[in-house]
């Protein structure tokens, strides 16, 4: 029997073409995800928690009731009332007030150290899974050494060396998140490269560089967008960690980790002090964590452990 | 089995000498002069050169990692700039507060995780699981320096029950043998010293375990569910056995493996947990002295700290994995 060569298929006008079947998939992806989170009940209450975490940021001086700088010593530690609705602390300034633009400190470190961790850890896990071999191999045991740390103590470390302040805790937070990016970007890469369109795109002579940000990395969005998700809860927890510690943003910020700190020494007179901006921080991570979650299973069952 | 723990004892090398190299470099990370940093604006030439000559800092960096990695490997650990006190005593001595802090709640994580998981995992969906689920939910996101400020104002001031610091009672008398308090009050027989130790380790370790609790929690009932349906339960279930031996003795037995490997991340992870736990709760372990000793840029004593809790948490891990491999022959990490 002698092989015959397919004859080349006419184009059937009925079908949409192979870039417009793409498009849909990845609609329908998106689409489908958000159906399901919709559904969820659990994400969409972190759904709601986040946009209000954002509006709160956005309209802060709207919203805030005094100045969350002005000081009133006559009427500190004042309880909850209806002039100060969470109280008062030790300098006599409204805490809800400072919870109220604390909401900005706190969006702006989940999303900077969160951005540095993503950056860094997507370049390095895609170039390890892309090239294998030699940089793998080196690029993995740097990422190694770094898990060899519990990841509150490298930001301590790290925050030690750089000195206290905001912007080097995020920084801290940020290098500590790199790992985690690195691995899952890592082993979503090396799947994705064995798949047939890469060795297509790289038959037709497409440039690494074009193969890895073009084609490869796209189809790593979905577990790159949830881990970055759940990490920005972590890294809000861990910078409000160091700040609490002292080693992170510095008075009279209205971060709720220093605000803690601030409200530590009058527990026994004045919980409140210290019971609201721990709440908003547990409130905000619950959020990121809900929401996260339900952004796993919507986008990436497999991640699910 | 020996052959793969040599084997994994021999690749643990590389990553404890990156270590070295990660710990070592901090203080070379310093902006500026490490010197003057340490001492602060007020110093002058003189005793920055004196600090800069005592910690080796003026030789090239190759002979002062080789002299940073020979004396640890000897047990020499340097001495604290602030105190002058030799880090590797502090450290002996210190170690045994975090490490009981540490385990007790890791223990208080297990007991409660498990349990809740389990009895989450059998009445699925039931009220039980529901709620112990949401608060599994809830104890992952909390802040633990919130929650154990929250539980010094009900527990110590409210009602008065707990000890808010410290690890003994001022004027307690305990002879120490390990320099673990609970096993040495049960060593020497001296039970009001025992009950005054665990009052003072309840609330940290309560602080401490709750993450842990909360993911030992979720991942037990989701492993639970997973072996609940396999074959095997059914038949132990169809041939009469009473549940509660079906469910410990055929299905836990087999969902407790990947909780054995979050047990030993969360252990690693409650080592560093420790730093926050012990400032609030006055703990003197090695988490607030590696505190104090950020604050006092005392930094060998941060990098010797650092380096220790590292190694600990390295071999926590391969012991894990060993463990792992134990209880389920069927793995092979080649």
């Amino acid at each position: 029997m002698s092989l015959q060569p397919n004859p080349t298929p006419e184009p059937n006008p009925a079908l949409p073409d192979s870039h417009d079947l793409q498009q849909t998939k990845a609609r329908k992806l998106w689409v489908d995800a958000l159906i399901r989170i919709v559904k969820s009940k659990t994400s969409l209450i972190g759904l709601c928690i986040i946009l209000v975490l954002v509006l709160t940021a956005i309209f802060a001086p709207v919203i805030a009731t005094h100045s969350h700088t002005a000081q009133d010593i006559i009427n500190r530690y004042q309880p909850p009332s209806a002039e100060h609705w969470l109280g008062t602390d030790e300098l006599g300034r409204d805490i809800f007030s400072r919870i109220v633009y604390g909401t900005r400190i706190s969006i702006q470190i989940g999303v900077i150290a969160v951005g540095i961790a993503m950056i860094i850890g997507v370049v390095l896990g895609s170039v390890a899974g892309y090239f294998g071999r030699w940089i793998d191999q080196i690029i993995m045991r740097i990422i190694d050494i770094m898990m060899a740390f519990p990841s509150i103590l490298l930001a301590i470390a790290l925050v030690a060396v750089l000195g206290p302040s905001l912007t080097n805790a995020m920084i801290a937070v940020g290098i500590v998140g790199i790992p985690q990016f690195a691995r899952i970007v890592r082993s979503a890469v090396l799947s994705i490269k064995e798949t047939e369109y890469i060795e297509a795109s790289k038959a037709i002579g497409a440039k690494h560089a074009r193969v890895l940000f073009q084609h490869v990395l796209p189809n790593c969005a979905a577990p790159i967008i949830v881990q970055a998700t759940l990490s920005i809860g972590t890294a809000i927890l861990d910078a409000a960690g160091l700040s609490f510690l002292g080693l992170g943003a510095q008075p009279p910020t209205p971060e709720w980790g220093a605000m803690l700190t601030d409200g530590r020494a009058a527990i026994q007179n004045a919980p409140w002090v210290v019971a609201f901006p721990g709440l908003a921080i547990f409130l905000v991570v619950l959020g990121f964590n809900l929401f996260g979650d339900g952004l796993r299973d919507a986008l990436d069952p497999r991640l699910k452990e | 089995m020996l052959k793969y723990i040599i084997r994994r004892l021999f690749m643990l090398i590389p990553v404890l000498i990156g270590v070295s190299i990660l710990t070592f470099s901090l203080i070379h990370l310093i902006p500026g002069d490490p010197a003057r940093s340490m001492l602060g604006e007020k110093a002058t030439e003189a005793q920055l050169e004196s600090l800069r000559e005592e910690l080796g800092l003026n030789d090239p960096y190759i002979v002062q990692y080789g002299r940073f990695l020979g004396n640890i490997v000897q047990g020499d650990l340097g001495e604290s700039i602030q105190s002058k006190e030799n880090i590797a005593e502090q450290l002996l001595y210190k170690l045994p507060a975090t490490v009981e802090l540490t385990i007790f709640a890791m223990i208080l994580a297990i007991i409660v995780g498990v349990l809740a998981g389990v009895i989450a995992a059998v009445k699925q969906y039931s009220w039980f699981d529901n709620i112990s689920m949401t608060g599994a939910l809830f104890g992952v996101s909390l802040p633990i320096f919130w929650l154990g400020l929250m539980m010094i104002w009900l527990f110590s001031v409210v009602f008065n029950i707990l000890p808010p610091s410290g690890r003994l009672t001022s004027g307690m008398e305990l002879t120490t043998i390990t320099n673990f308090y609970l096993l040495d009050s049960l060593l020497t027989g001296n039970w009001a010293a025992f009950k005054d130790a665990f009052s003072h380790l309840l609330m940290p370790g309560l602080a401490l375990g709750t993450i842990p609790m909360a993911i030992i929690a979720r991942m037990t009932r989701s492993s639970m569910l997973e072996v609940m349906r396999q074959d095997y339960i059914r038949t132990a279930n169809a041939k009469g056995l009473r549940t509660r031996f079906v469910v410990f003795q055929h299905a836990l037995k087999n969902a407790f493996l990947p909780v054995l490997t979050v047990i030993g991340l969360q252990f690693g992870l409650l080592l560093g947990g420790a730093v926050l736990t012990e400032t609030i709760f006055s703990w003197p372990g090695i988490g607030r002295y590696v505190y104090l000793a950020v604050l006092g840029r005392d930094y060998p004593v941060v990098q010797s700290t650092i380096l220790i809790v590292a190694t600990i948490f390295v071999l926590v891990n391969l012991i894990t994995d060993i463990l792992y491999k134990y209880f389920d022959p069927r793995i092979r990490f080649d």
